[in-house]
C-alpha cells in the first residue's frame, strides 16, 4: 500500500514528456495496481463531500459514451521518478473528453491553433 | 460529534457578527459620523483642486500634453462630483452638524467653479491657465483649513 | 557570449517585469499619505520575494516542473484545491486590475475614456498570448517597462527629503492602524502570489535545466530588487510632490505627474509608456498564471511552448479568465479601487501560496541535493511568520480603517 501513496497525485507524462494527467485514483486488484485512473471522474470521489460529488457528476455528464474514468493500464508505465513516465504516446491512450471536445469544436477551430508559438 | 460542535460554533460566530454589523449599520447617524463624512468629502475636493492646480501650472509651462490634461481634469471633476454627491446625500443630524454643513457647502461650490475655470482655460494661453490656477488657491486653502480643523 | 546575453536579457526583463499596477498604486498612495516612512516595507517585501522566487526558480530548473505542479503531490488534492481556488480568484482579480491599468495608461496617452480601451486591451492581450512567442513577449515588455526609470530619476531630481526615510511614525493627521494597513498593502504588492507561480512556470517554458540555476538566480537577485527600486520611484515622487501638499493620490494621472514636473512632456510620456508596458506585461503574466495553476492542478498539458491544439484546456482557462476579468471591469468598478481590494485579499492568501513552496523546496525527491540550505530555510520560515501575521491583521485593519480611508 506504500506504493499507492507514492503514486497518487503524481503527474503522468507520456513517452515524449507530454502531460497526460495526474494519478487521480488507482484501480487495484488485491494489493496490485492494475491501472491508473485519471480525470475528473476519478478525482471526484477522492475529494469527498459535496464538492467531490459535483466534480464527479459534472464530468460524467460530459462523458457521452459512458466510458467512465480515463483508464491507463499499469503495464504501459515505464518508470516512476518525480513523475510517472509511460512507454507509449498520448495518442494511444483514451482521450480526455473535454480536451478532445475543445480541440474539435472550440479552441482547435481558432486560426493559429496548429502553430508552434 | 466534532463536526457538529464546529458547525454550532461557526453558526454562533456568524450570528454574532451579523448582529454586530446590523447594529453598526442601523445606528442613527451622529455628529461623529457626519463629521467623518464631511472631512472625507473635503479631502476628495481638496485633492482634486490641488492636483488640478499642479496640472494647470505644468500645462502652462508646457511640461504636460493636452490628452494628459484632459484625462487628469476629468479625474478631478469626477472626484469633486463624488464628494458633492456624498455630501448632499445625508442631512445633518444635529446642530453641530448643521454648522459643519454650512461651512463646507460654499467651499464645495467654489471648488467646482474653480475647476470649471481651470478646465475652460486648459486649451487656452498659458497666462489664462496660470490665472485660473491662482484663482483656485483660495478655495484650496479653505478646504485645507476645514480638513485641519475638523480632522 | 550567448550565455552572457541571455543573462543580461533576463535581468532587463526582470526589472521591467516586476512592477505592476498594485506596486504603482500602493506605493503612490503610501508616499502621498505617509511620505517616505514606508520605504522599509518595500525592502522587506523585496527580500521576501527574492527568497521565495529563488526557491521557485530552483525547483523549476532542477526538477523541470513548476512549483505549483508539485503542490498537489506534496499536500494532497484537497489542500491543493483550496490553494488553487484562492490563488485563482486573486490572480483573476489581479488580471482585472492590470487590464484596468493598461486602459488607464492608454487614456492618459490619448484621452479616449478608459472603458473604451478595456475590451480592446483584452483582445490584444489574448492575441499576443495566442500568437507571440513567450520569449518575445518577455523581452519586449520587460525592456519597455524600463521606461519607468524616469520616475525613479524624477524622484531624485525633485530633491526629496531622504532623511525622512527613518521617520517610521505616521505623520500628523494619520494614525497607526492606517499606517499598518498601508504597510500590509505594500508588502502584499511586493509578494503577489502570481509572481512566483509565473516565474516557476516561465522557467519551465524556457526549458531551464540545472545548468540554468545561475540564470534563475541572477533573474531573481538582480531583477526583483531593481523592480523594487522602480516601485520606490513612485513612493518617493509622491512623497515629494503630494505629501507636502497633503493631497491623496488615487488616480494613475497623479502617480505619473511628478515625471512630467521633473522632465516635461518626454518625462511624462516615458512614465506613461512604462506604466503601460509594466501593466500589460503583468496582464500577460497573470492570465498565463491563471492557466498554469488550473492546468497544473489537474495535470493537463499547459504552456505556450506547446501548440495550442495540444493544450486546449489550458488555453480555455486563459481565455475564460480574461473574459471574467473584463466582465468585472465593465461593471465600471474603479480599477484603482479594484487594485486596493485585490492587494488586501492577496495579503490574506499569501500563507496559502508560500507555505507549499517552502515544503516543496525542501523535498529531496524533486531537488536531490539542491534542496534548501539552512539559510534559505531560516529566511523562508521568518517570512512565513511575517506573511501569516500580515494575513491575520489584514481584515481587522481593513475594517478598522475603512480600507485606509
Amino acid at each position: 500500500m506504500l506504493l499507492a501513496f507514492d503514486l497518487l497525485d503524481r503527474q503522468i507524462v507520456d513517452r515524449d514528456g507530454t502531460p497526460v494527467g495526474k494519478v487521480d485514483d488507482l484501480e487495484l486488484d488485491g494489493p496490485r495496481v492494475t491501472a491508473l485512473l485519471t480525470g475528473q471522474q476519478a478525482l471526484g470521489p477522492r475529494l469527498g463531500g459535496w464538492l467531490g460529488r459535483w466534480v464527479e457528476t459534472s464530468a460524467a455528464r460530459l462523458d457521452v459514451d459512458r466510458l467512465g474514468p480515463r483508464r491507463i493500464p499499469y503495464d504501459v508505465v515505464a518508470r516512476i521518478d518525480s513523475a510517472v513516465h509511460l512507454s507509449v504516446r498520448l495518442e494511444i491512450l483514451d482521450p480526455a473528453p473535454l480536451e478532445r471536445w475543445l480541440d474539435d469544436h472550440a479552441i482547435g477551430r481558432i486560426p493559429g491553433a496548429d502553430d508552434d508559438a | 460529534m466534532r463536526s457538529r460542535d464546529w458547525a454550532a460554533t461557526a453558526v454562533t460566530v456568524v450570528a454574532l457578527l451579523w448582529g454586530a454589523l446590523g447594529y453598526l449599520a442601523t445606528r442613527p447617524a451622529d455628529f461623529h459620523d457626519y463629521r467623518t463624512m464631511t472631512v472625507s468629502a473635503a479631502q476628495s475636493a481638496y485633492g482634486a483642486i490641488a492636483t488640478a492646480r499642479l496640472t494647470a501650472g505644468a500645462r502652462a509651462d508646457g511640461r504636460v500634453g493636452a490628452p494628459y490634461v484632459r484625462a487628469s481634469l476629468a479625474d478631478a471633476r469626477k472626484a469633486i462630483a463624488g464628494a458633492a454627491k456624498n455630501f448632499g446625500a445625508e442631512g445633518p443630524p444635529d446642530e453641530r452638524s448643521t454648522t459643519l454643513r454650512d461651512e463646507l457647502d460654499p467651499l464645495l461650490r467654489e471648488a467646482k467653479t474653480a475647476l470649471d475655470e481651470i478646465e475652460g482655460a486648459a486649451d487656452g494661453v498659458p497666462a489664462e491657465l496660470r490665472k485660473a490656477a491662482a484663482d483656485a488657491a483660495g478655495v484650496a486653502g479653505g478646504l485645507a483649513r476645514f480638513i485641519a480643523v475638523h480632522s | 557570449m550567448k550565455r552572457l546575453l541571455a543573462v543580461t536579457l533576463g535581468i532587463l526583463t526582470a526589472i521591467g517585469g516586476f512592477v505592476d499596477i498594485g506596486d504603482i498604486v500602493s506605493t503612490s498612495e503610501a508616499g502621498a499619505r505617509f511620505g517616505l516612512s514606508h520605504a522599509w516595507v518595500l525592502v522587506v517585501g523585496v527580500v521576501g520575494i527574492c527568497v521565495y522566487a529563488e526557491m521557485a526558480g530552483r525547483v523549476a530548473a532542477v526538477s523541470g516542473r513548476p512549483v505549483f505542479d508539485l503542490v498537489r503531490e506534496r499536500l494532497g488534492p484537497r489542500v491543493a484545491l483550496v490553494n488553487l481556488v484562492g490563488s485563482y480568484l486573486i490572480t483573476v482579480a489581479t488580471l482585472g486590475a492590470e487590464i484596468g491599468g493598461v486602459a488607464l495608461a492608454l487614456q492618459l496617452l490619448n484621452g479616449a475614456p478608459y472603458l473604451v480601451w478595456v475590451p480592446l486591451v483584452a483582445v490584444v492581450l489574448w492575441l499576443a498570448l495566442w500568437r507571440v512567442r513567450f520569449e518575445t513577449l518577455e523581452r519586449v515588455f520587460g525592456l519597455a517597462g524600463l521606461a519607468l526609470i524616469v520616475v525613479l530619476v524624477s524622484a531624485f531630481s525633485l530633491r526629496p527629503a531622504f532623511g525622512t526615510v527613518t521617520h517610521l511614525t505616521p505623520p500628523a493627521g494619520e494614525n497607526w492602524p492606517t499606517y499598518w494597513f498601508f504597510a500590509i498593502a505594500l508588502f502584499a504588492s511586493a509578494m503577489t502570489p502570481y509572481e512566483v507561480f509565473f516565474f516557476s512556470s516561465g522557467g519551465v517554458e524556457e526549458h531551464w535545466t540545472p545548468r540554468d540555476l545561475n540564470v534563475s538566480r541572477v533573474n531573481v537577485f538582480v531583477g526583483f530588487p531593481l523592480g523594487g527600486l522602480l516601485a520606490f520611484g513612485f513612493l518617493a515622487t509622491s512623497a515629494t510632490v503630494f505629501h507636502p501638499l497633503g493631497v491623496r493620490v488615487d488616480t494613475l494621472g497623479q502617480a505619473v505627474l511628478p515625471a512630467g514636473l521633473a522632465y516635461g512632456q518626454i518625462g511624462l510620456a516615458l512614465a506613461i509608456v512604462g506604466v503601460f508596458a509594466a501593466t500589460f506585461g503583468a496582464a500577460m503574466e497573470t492570465s498565463l498564471s491563471a492557466g498554469y495553476t488550473v492546468a497544473q492542478y489537474f495535470g493537463w498539458a499547459w504552456g505556450k511552448m506547446l501548440r495550442p491544439r495540444r493544450a486546449t484546456r489550458f488555453h480555455l482557462v486563459v481565455l475564460v479568465s480574461i473574459l471574467v476579468a473584463v466582465a468585472a471591469l465593465l461593471t465600471t468598478i474603479d480599477p484603482i479601487q479594484l487594485t486596493e481590494y485585490m492587494l488586501i485579499f492577496s495579503a490574506i492568501a499569501l500563507p496559502l501560496t508560500y507555505l507549499p513552496i517552502l515544503v516543496v523546496a525542501n523535498d529531496r525527491g524533486y531537488l536531490g541535493n539542491k534542496v534548501n540550505g539552512r539559510f534559505a530555510n531560516v529566511l523562508g520560515l521568518v517570512y512565513l511568520v511575517i506573511v501569516v501575521a500580515a494575513a491575520v491583521a489584514a481584515i481587522p485593519l481593513m475594517v478598522m480603517t475603512g480600507m485606509g480611508g
